[in-house]
């Protein structure tokens, strides 16, 4: 569906983008909210890759690479701004983190927040394999495209993530602790 | 699936269930998207002389690759000034005193004109450093020779402490659509430095290019022609008849 999408696009027609945006906003928006881990953020990222999508999908040659192409857009859009968000933090005036937490947490909800924070504590290259891979349901192959990378590296990086969250786990398994921390 | 699998994919969906877009999200899209197509609009209308100005560009940013994160030098403007009273007018928004003529002595006339800002970029294409005003002048004759003045208020280049080329230099370019492949040929010719290739045209172009450039009090000068029409010494007389103003 995408592919004609694109091909309709290509050949001038810019309803074809009101298509494609309806397909990939919430997908789109929602990537880039794991990856910055800032929702506020997130909206900004989505609408520049969106915006990059309009002005550039000429450049797109196999329409039918859509897909990878479009999450490296985002992927660098999102990596863009974490750096600048970094470079524009004053240490001075961050704001108190207020946590949302829950009474009484269930089980299945303090077990993702182990996970949230094991995620968190990967490096950004690492977390975006793992959220493309999970979230977005993308091929090892659609990975190393949309992150610019050899297979063997998101293979390598995916095998690596993975143990490393499961050792965060289980060491945050032994030490009891949960920690409510949300965007 | 996994255990491991099942709930890594389970907590991410959970995680951002309620993140949604904004309902002024496609109207915002659209609106960025239609000011960066105007602010580039000016390059499809006239084509040649912005592959004057991309040739400065490109010749400058091979000569400075390696000098920290800048990657090339963009200029954007509109050459939509037609006459020169009007240029005149335009050089109050600089904010430095440009020095240019009207007419050259070897009959090159006052064409078209315009003003934009200059900046640096990093390779992945993100604006770096400073912004400086700058002004292109261009100039005919009835040969059908053709010749641009750039005019900038500072340099990215001397911002990362390397200074740009001054006097004459000429080189061949090829222009290229951005979806080019380079063949081997031309790899090889680029590698020896024979050849500069300079990404963004309609269609692929050959162009001998030529270069005068000089600093004068801090604004950054250029006179770009193509074609190798003029030589190292009429070009000298054009910038000094500049340089005299």
């Amino acid at each position: 569906m995408e592919e004609t999408l694109v091909r309709r696009m290509q050949a001038g027609d810019e309803s074809a983008f009101d298509e494609l945006f309806a397909l990939y906003q919430k997908q789109a928006v929602r990537t880039a909210a794991l990856i910055t881990g800032d929702a506020a953020l997130a909206e900004d990222v989505a609408q520049e890759t969106f915006v990059l999508c309009l002005l550039h999908i000429n450049d797109l040659r196999e329409p039918s690479r859509f897909r990878p192409w479009f999450f490296r857009t985002l992927t660098r859009s999102a990596w863009k701004a974490l750096q600048n968000k970094l470079l524009a933090i004053d240490l001075e005036n961050l704001p108190e983190m207020a946590a949302e937490t829950e009474p009484y947490p269930s089980e299945k909800a303090a077990a993702y927040e182990k996970l949230y924070r094991a995620l968190d504590g990967l490096g950004r290259k690492q977390r975006t394999t793992v959220i493309l891979y999970y979230f977005n349901d993308l091929s090892i192959k659609e990975i190393a495209e949309a992150t610019g990378t050899l297979e063997s590296t998101v293979k390598t990086r995916l095998f690596a993530a993975r143990r490393r969250l499961k050792q965060v786990l289980e060491a945050e398994e032994q030490k009891g602790e949960v920690v409510y921390e949300r965007f | 699936m996994k255990d491991f699998d099942r709930m890594m994919k389970a907590a991410l969906s959970e995680k951002v269930w309620d993140v949604e877009p904004s309902e002024q999200m496609l109207a915002n899209i659209r609106k960025e998207a239609d000011e960066r197509r105007k602010e580039n609009g000016f390059m499809k209308m006239n084509k040649k002389k912005m592959m004057t100005a991309a040739a400065v560009i490109a010749a400058l940013s091979v000569t400075c690759y390696a000098a920290g994160q800048l990657h090339s030098v963009v200029s954007h403007g509109s050459p939509n000034i037609e006459t020169f009273a009007e240029l005149e007018k335009a050089e109050k928004k600089l904010g430095f005193d440009a020095k240019y003529v009207e007419t050259f002595a070897n009959g090159m006339t006052f064409h078209r004109g315009g003003t934009g800002e200059t900046y640096g970029m990093d390779e992945e294409g993100n604006k770096i450093g400073k912004k400086y005003k700058m002004m292109t002048v261009s100039y005919a004759d009835e040969k059908g020779n053709e010749v641009s003045l750039n005019i900038d208020g500072g340099s990215p280049y001397a911002d990362t402490g390397v200074e740009e080329a001054e006097g004459y230099s000429t080189n061949t370019y090829k222009f290229v659509p951005v979806d080019y492949k380079l063949t081997e040929e031309d790899k090889e010719k680029e590698a020896a430095g024979e050849l500069m290739i300079s990404v963004g045209s309609e269609e692929v172009e050959v162009k001998q290019m030529e270069y005068y450039g000089w600093n004068d009090e801090g604004i950054y000068y250029s006179l770009v022609g193509f074609d190798g029409s003029f030589g190292e010494e009429a070009m000298a007389a054009m910038a000094t008849e500049i340089m005299a103003q």
